[in-house]
């Protein structure tokens, strides 16, 4: 029988039942359907966020690899003082910025990188000819990281605050620093179409 | 529409765009919106950069994304099975190198260079007593008249190899100490000193209180340029409070005999009333004197 932080006995059930929490105790325990089902929860946000950082499907899916690679490793250790999620992206959060860091070192070291994240800009390209992703990737990782944490996958304020160790507010303020320089790399292209409305 | 309202409306407008304003909130920054052509600009930028982050969708990720993790997974369990030493070994090196800092950092590690016995020449040591003069009642400064050879008193431990005299001017060494308290001192008649230190007049001066009765015993007088030498002469001076304020002391060659003139020219030198000044006389120290091998002295003067 498996038992949660409380002592509690969590009954047999359909994976899809249980709350995080109870998953990551199950999981804790070794139940391998347990950490699949966390997979399947948070792999595809992870994941989503993990594109649109690195703007390459390729970095992206080894950044899911070694989030969850982490959040397996690490299961005994969490305390769970926050949610399930937002401790996975805080993972993928620092896994991300540490990518970032090691693709700009390849890249200093020679031009193989280029090729792959021309390709990925060229597949980013939207229908509407806003290249948002363009103008994301001049932006500085941790800027990058709120908007696409707000916009892409969609966060509220106090979740990313928790995610990056500050309040709401404080997120709020953050985002709107990094939309004035969002907008500024957006420059024209962006005025031009908001005209329209 | 003012700079200020924009400003004020500024971060409100952002939130507005994810939708994080309050009923209120978001009125007010639509209001300013509508009134305001550059923030209704910059609201529709923000918009459509969250419109088209909302809409890029990102592939699907490739392939069987959680059997590769699983294989990860097994992979490194099996690799931390295959080594259950790596952990402890990490554990033992970590201990060893903090172990090695702690040592390191406290000095132990120093290498200390044994001292060379063979080049060692037998010191010879000379104990005599040397009676400190009581304090209470000033003397005049007496000259110190070296003694005649009387191996009675003193104490022969051991001897240099004896040398060929060789001629060498007359010279003299002198040696200054700071000014020491009387403190309490033990019921101690006697102390021997070991000079073995240029700086001979602190530990002169730590042992010759204005005490009746006090012997002091000194041995290993160094000489000059690590020759043996003899204590030709000790001059204190006490003031007022029963202080020495000052120690001479004068050390000459083996080979020669002591000047009577030593004392009396530096206490002329010295002294600052004559009424107050004393000087430790030499019963039993005299021309058996040895020396030490330091090799300096503190203030070498002249001949005398």
């Amino acid at each position: 029988m498996v038992t949660d932080r409380l002592g509690r006995a969590i009954p047999r059930r359909a994976m899809s039942t249980y709350d995080d929490g109870q998953l990551v105790e199950l999981a804790r325990a070794g139940t391998r359907a347990a950490f699949d089902e966390l997979f399947r929860r948070h792999g595809r946000r992870v994941h989503d966020f993990a594109y649109h950082m690195l703007s390459d499907a390729d970095g992206a899916d080894d950044v899911v690899q070694e989030v969850f690679l982490r959040v397996h490793g690490g299961l005994r250790k969490f305390r769970g003082q926050c949610p399930v999620g937002n401790w996975i992206m805080r993972i993928a959060v620092n896994e991300c910025i540490s990518q970032r860091r090691r693709s700009r070192r390849r890249k200093a070291e020679g031009p193989l990188s280029d090729a792959v994240e021309a390709s990925a800009l060229v597949h980013a390209q939207p229908d509407d000819g806003i290249d948002i992703r363009q103008a994301l990737a001049r932006l500085r990782p941790a800027e990058r990281a709120l908007i696409v944490m707000g916009g892409v996958v969609g966060m509220s304020y106090a979740e990313i605050g928790e995610i990056t160790g500050c309040s709401a507010s404080v997120v709020g303020v953050k985002l709107h620093r990094a939309r004035m320089k969002l907008r500024h790399e957006l420059g024209d292209t962006m005025t031009g179409s908001a005209d329209h409305d | 529409m003012t700079d200020r309202a924009c400003r004020e409306h500024a971060e409100a407008i952002g939130r507005l765009v994810d939708g994080e304003l309050d009923d209120a909130g978001a009125a007010g920054a639509r209001a300013h919106v509508a009134a305001c052509a550059p923030c209704r600009e910059g609201f529709h930028v923000d918009r459509k950069a969250r419109e088209a982050l909302a809409s890029a969708d990102a592939p699907p990720m490739r392939g069987d994304a959680l059997g590769r993790l699983h294989a990860s997974i097994d992979a490194r369990a099996s690799r931390s099975m295959a080594r259950p030493w790596v952990p402890v070994l990490i554990g033992v090196t970590a201990v060893v190198v903090l172990a090695t800092a702690i040592v390191a950092s406290r000095g132990y590690l120093t290498p200390v260079e044994a001292p060379d016995v063979s080049a060692q020449t037998p010191r010879p040591v000379i104990r005599g007593p040397l009676t400190v003069l009581p304090d209470p009642e000033p003397v005049e400064p007496v000259v110190a008249e070296p003694a005649p050879p009387d191996p009675a008193p003193a104490i022969l431990t051991s001897l240099p190899e004896p040398k060929p005299p060789k001629p060498r001017p007359r010279r003299q060494t002198r040696r200054r100490a700071t000014p020491v308290r009387n403190e309490p001192e033990s019921d101690d008649s006697s102390i021997i000193i070991t000079v073995l230190d240029p700086d001979v007049s602190q530990a002169l001066s730590d042992a010759i209180r204005p005490r009746p009765g006090k012997t002091v015993i000194i041995a290993n007088i160094p000489g000059e340029d690590g020759e043996p030498g003899q204590l030709w002469s000790v001059c204190r001076t006490v003031s007022d409070d029963s202080t020495i304020d000052h120690v001479e002391v004068f050390v000459g060659p083996l080979d020669e005999t002591p000047p009577t003139d030593v004392e009396s020219e530096t206490v002329e030198a010295e002294s600052h009333d004559p009424s107050e000044e004393t000087e430790g006389d030499l019963p039993g120290i005299d021309d058996a004197d040895a020396g030490g091998d330091l090799g300096h002295r503190a203030d070498p003067t002249g001949p005398v």
